[in-house]
């Protein structure tokens, strides 16, 4: 008897079955078209909104921000972006210009259909586009350290709150420096709010305000201030002086006669970015006060340094803002595999608790106040435009958006007085110069 | 994967049943087994997932009650710090003016208004200090805290450390979690700053968290089987320090570490930097375990909840059992029948399989016929049909068997002369496959030669040609020379025809000098007779007389001179006659060996084109030659391939003879019915 053996047979048979193996053929072909379809697909990209200053006054600050958000966004991406999609940045320029901003969230959502937004520096610029975003029900995180005194359903404040920046400035100031305080700052929502917690928390400790004033948003002229702050002789000046007006503030400072030893400044905004075209003479001595500095000694931190000076140029410096950006992005990308959906709604609530290695150390998303734990560091400036943490908080502080000095209704008061008086604007327009460099 | 072929080769050997049977069970048993290990495969996953969803509800069940108790204590603490008594007590504490009596006074008022609050609110103990870190007040004496928190003692312990952070944020604060001298399990705090009524900073209220309640939830091992645990750790540097008991280890707080980057401990490596997950890892204690990870903010701790991998997965085990029972109760039957079915087609099989094997033997006596309709029926009739005819055939292959060997062995004969013959060509063939490679060489040799003798002939006729040329300007140059010579004559005849003239005008000089040589002596007698008168004259005479006398001698030397200029002019032409005559004779001869030479190119020319043809016929000749010795070579082969093919040929036949005898043998072997 002639023997075969059992897979010849087969194909023996099946030649002799030409619609047998023609089916056959059929079903492995089909097999590998879907298989190969279902894999080489190109998934499509999840979009996320960068709405950020590129042009105007607020630009020097806001560019360095859509960086470090990019970058986030690439490192995504390598990662094998969200959901196993691309995570795709549609960025828009808001031109320091609130009702730029406003229009640009309404394309954002309506056009570019963006499962969230990461943007705005100002709180005038928050507070514009916040309607937009809570009737869209959209999502929105705030990458920076503002004056608290809100809580909206559809924002993530991932900046630090008044209790993480502004009051543990202050009252190490009055611990290590004196106990005369001057407050200065941009004539707008942010320094007027935080001027407010600061006077409460002054008068907590026991020290004195003996100056208060204020610089048109954007204005190139300090000298009238730095005049008040010489008359008035205080032990340290609490600044909250934004952008473009910085640079002549220190300079007028140092050439009125005035040092950083005899009357340092502790800023509010400027950080290891804005310092680096500064003259080191105007700016030595004096402090800043953030969750993070470019100094922190963390791994995690080394490694986005790294990866940024990597990306932008080994002559690139980061701080807060852009480490708040940059882990904006992250967090929310976090969430988005946590809640397994880019839906707004899914992951606003998926963030709330979140928790992450930030560079500066884990911060975590308080899932009551919506707000974020913080790192706390003062830092000195020093002659070759870095920054030296003096005094560091060692863990992450707990949010208070609200301070405990007065009640949420005084504080919702206090604001909405503000905006009335100023006709229905976040920005005193009176006292700026050309209405046309509204931001 | 199964090895067919060597699977197949040891199956092959075995009878049909057998292979039928294994067939089977593999066509049964594969597709069985990867169904069982698919659902084994899916339902353990299915089951990891159930597991790690529990432990992870677990976890933030745990992380949500932990973060829950710190809110309510910085709150709790935080109103604490705002109750206008303790804010009053602690001012007048912190007053070095205060008299004893005020001290104690204050003592107790804080005592009773801490213990009330403190108690309720889930505080063990109170401490109260001044804004420079002083300790005012201190509910127990359970460890000793110094008289300072900030430059105390304890300055570097994480109490130093939660009083120094907060007097500067003025905001509750929550203490890292440490052992302290007395007390045995971790010990957290919670500060928070006194407020007084006016705004204005009093101090720090410092409560220490219940350790129990915490315990209590740590230790709360519900839903998490025998081997569940929980893991809490905390940061310190490169470090993670377990803080909380492990179950099975009550004293493993601040005892087990577990290194950043360590190859076990993955869950609380990842739960101390905020990250939220699951999965099978090494445990800190280093066993298989699921597990789910969760931070804790507030306290700073990362908690890992864990279980046994091997309890996790004990459910499956069970299924497992359960499957693989199921395959087996399935299979033995099937097989069974499966080995019944067998042996029904094998069992025909087998008697058609003797039948065959008599039938090898050479027995085609026997009786093949079956009844029944069956395929191993219908075999066996066509087996007996095919016996019978074998029968027939054979005895008809037994006669021509007979003639076969008569005709082979003839064959074999012819074969054997066919192939001496054929050796005989082959020698033959060979010896004038050598003579004509011979003859082929030698012509070749002679083509050369003759193409050599060609190249001279052609060389020769040039050199003929060229001597033809020269003699040819030879011929024309003795031309012009007797021409030269001819006209050489004539002027040397010329010549002599003015000498003579010339000697006839020497003549008449020579008759005139002698007329007046006679005249003046005429003329000198005639003076002589004139006397005086005559002397003149007489003079004059004598002159002439002499010059005529001078003309004659003068005549006479040119007489001489013409007559010798004559003689050598006569003997000139006589010269040039002579010379005249050999050119001529030379010209003639140089005609001649011009004609020669014509002569000798006209043969050489008539005998190139016969060259031409000797050469040609060579050169055919030649290639006639090779023709024949190529036609030789293929001959020898041939020759030698027939040779071969008549070796093989008588091979054959005797392979032929062979087979024969074989079949003969063969033939005689069956026993014909």
């Amino acid at each position: 008897m002639k023997s075969t053996s059992l897979p010849a047979s087969i194909g023996a048979w099946l030649r002799g079955n030409p619609i047998l193996s023609g089916l056959s053929v059929a079903v492995v072909v089909a097999t590998s078209l879907f298989f190969g379809w279902r894999y080489s697909h190109p998934q499509t990209p999840v979009k996320i909104g960068l709405l950020h200053a590129l042009s105007g006054p607020m630009a020097v600050s806001e560019g360095p921000m859509v960086e470090a958000e990019l970058l986030a966004i690439e490192e995504i991406n390598q990662d094998g972006g969200v959901l196993g999609r691309p995570l795709e940045a549609a960025v828009a320029d808001t031109g320091s210009h609130a009702e730029s901003a406003m229009r640009k969230t309404e394309q954002l959502l309506d056009k570019d259909k963006v499962s969230a937004i990461i943007g705005c520096w100002t709180s005038a610029c928050r507070k514009s586009v916040r309607p937009i975003i809570e009737r869209h029900n959209a999502l929105m995180i705030y990458p920076m350290a503002y004056e608290g005194l809100e809580r909206s359903p559809n924002i993530i404040y991932t900046g630090a709150a008044p209790n993480q920046q502004v009051l543990p400035a202050v009252n190490w100031a009055y611990e290590n420096i004196g106990t005369r305080f001057f407050l200065l700052g941009s004539d707008y929502i942010w320094p007027h709010a935080v001027n407010a917690i600061v006077r409460d928390q002054i008068r907590a400790l026991g020290g004195t305000v003996v100056g208060e004033s204020y610089l048109p948003f954007g204005s190139l002229d300090a000298r009238e201030s730095v005049a008040a702050i010489k008359a008035s002789q205080p032990d340290v000046v609490l600044s909250t002086v934004v952008g473009d007006s910085n640079p002549v503030l220190y300079h007028e400072f140092r050439t009125a006669g005035l040092t950083s030893r005899q009357i340092p400044i502790i800023s509010f905004s400027i950080a290891e970015t804005e310092i680096q075209g500064l003259p080191g003479a105007d700016m030595n001595g004096h402090y800043a006060a953030w969750g993070y500095f470019q100094s922190i000694s963390r791994p995690t931190n080394q490694g986005f340094v790294e990866r940024f000076r990597r990306k932008y140029g080994d002559a690139r410096v980061v701080s807060d803002v852009m480490e708040t950006a940059y882990f904006s992005t992250l967090l929310w990308a976090r969430a988005v595999e946590r809640t397994g959906t880019v839906d707004p709604d899914e992951v606003n609530h998926a963030l709330l608790g979140i928790n992450l290695d930030a560079p500066e150390g884990i911060i975590t998303v308080d899932p009551s106040t919506r707000h974020t734990w913080r790192s706390f560091n003062i830092g000195q400036i020093e002659g070759n435009q870095t920054i030296r943490i003096v005094w560091s908080a060692d863990h992450a502080i707990r949010p208070i958006p609200y301070p405990g000095s007065r009640s949420i209704s005084e504080w919702d008061n206090f604001l909405s007085g503000l905006y009335n008086s100023w006709d229905h604007h976040w920005i005193n327009r009176r006292t700026m110069q050309s209405p046309e460099e509204q931001p | 994967m199964i090895r067919w072929p060597s699977l197949e080769r040891g199956i092959q050997h075995r009878t049909l049943a057998t292979r039928l049977v294994f067939w089977f069970s593999i066509l049964l048993l594969v597709p069985m087994l990867i169904i069982s290990v698919a659902i084994d495969r899916v339902s353990n996953r299915a089951l990891q997932e159930d597991v790690l969803e529990k432990l992870g509800m677990v976890a933030r069940d745990k992380a949500s009650s932990l973060e829950i108790l710190a809110y309510d204590r910085t709150r709790s603490a935080a109103m604490i710090g705002r109750i206008g008594r303790i804010g009053n007590a602690a001012m007048t504490l912190a007053n070095p003016k205060a008299t004893e009596k005020e001290r104690s006074e204050e003592n107790e008022v804080m005592g009773r208004v801490t213990s009330l609050f403190a108690s309720n609110l889930g505080f063990q103990d109170v401490i109260v200090v001044c804004p420079k870190g002083n300790v005012l007040y201190h509910s127990s004496n359970r460890f000793d805290l110094g008289s300072s928190l900030v430059n105390g003692p304890l300055r570097e312990s994480p109490l130093g450390q939660l009083v120094k952070r907060s007097l500067t944020l003025l905001e509750p604060d929550i203490s890292d979690f440490d052992v302290y001298p007395g007390s045995e399990l971790p010990q957290g705090f919670v500060s928070a700053p006194i407020i007084r009524e006016d705004g204005t900073k009093a101090g720090l209220v410092i409560l220490q968290i219940n350790d129990k309640e915490i315990l209590d939830i740590l230790t709360n091992y519900t839903g998490l089987g025998r081997t569940g645990n929980v893991i809490v750790g905390a940061l310190r540097g490169e470090l993670i320090h377990v803080v909380a008991p492990i179950r099975g280890r009550p004293d493993a707080a601040f005892k087990v570490t577990v290194g950043v980057g360590a190859p076990y401990g993955s869950d609380i490596q990842n739960a101390v930097i905020g990250n939220l997950g699951g999965g099978r890892v090494r445990s800190v204690l280093k066993n298989d375990v699921l597990a789910s990870w969760i931070y804790v903010p507030s306290f700073r701790w990362g908690i890992a909840i864990e279980q046994n991998y091997a309890e996790a997965t004990d459910m499956v085990g069970d299924q497992r059992m359960a499957l693989f029972g199921a395959v087996a109760a399935i299979i033995t039957p099937i097989l069974l029948i499966a080995l019944m079915v067998a042996r029904s087609i094998s069992g025909p099989i087998r008697t058609a399989v003797q039948a065959a094997e008599r039938v090898a033997a050479g027995d085609l006596s026997g009786d093949l016929s079956a009844f029944g309709t069956d395929e191993t029926s219908k075999l066996l009739n066509a087996l007996g049909k095919m016996v019978n005819d074998l029968n027939s055939l054979i005895s008809q292959v037994q006669r021509s068997t007979i003639d076969l060997v008569s005709t082979a062995n003839s064959l074999s004969a012819m074969t054997q002369t066919q192939s001496d013959e054929v050796k005989n060509l082959g020698s033959t063939t060979t010896e004038i496959a050598a003579a004509t490679k011979e003859i082929s060489a030698t012509s070749e040799e002679l083509l050369q030669r003759m193409t050599r003798i060609s190249t001279v002939t052609d060389h020769t006729q040039e050199l003929a040609n060229s001597g033809q040329n020269a003699i040819g300007t030879m011929q024309t140059t003795m031309h012009s020379l007797a021409d030269a010579t001819h006209s050489i004559s004539d002027r040397l005849g010329q010549i002599s025809q003015k000498t003579n003239i010339i000697g006839s005008v020497t003549t008449t000089i020579t008759k005139i000098a002698d007329q007046t040589n006679l005249l003046s002596l005429n003329a000198s007698i005639e003076a002589e007779k004139a006397g005086e008168y005559g002397v003149g004259f007489a003079v004059l005479a004598r002159e002439i007389r002499r010059l005529a006398d001078q003309t004659a001698v003068a005549t006479l030397d040119i007489e001489r001179m013409i007559r010798e200029m004559q003689d050598s002019v006569s003997g000139g032409v006589m010269e040039m006659d002579k010379f005249s005559e050999q050119v001529n004779r030379s010209v003639s001869d140089t005609h001649l060996i011009g004609e020669r030479f014509g002569t000798i190119i006209q043969l050489v020319q008539d005998l190139l084109p016969q060259f031409e043809a000797v050469h040609e016929g060579m050169r055919s000749q030649s290639a006639g030659a090779r023709q024949i010795r190529d036609s030789m070579v293929n001959l020898t082969e041939s020759v030698r391939v027939s040779a071969h093919s008549l070796e093989e040929t008588r091979a054959a036949t005797h392979r032929l003879e062979a087979a024969i005898d074989e079949l003969r043998s063969e033939i005689s072997a069956f026993r014909l019915g």
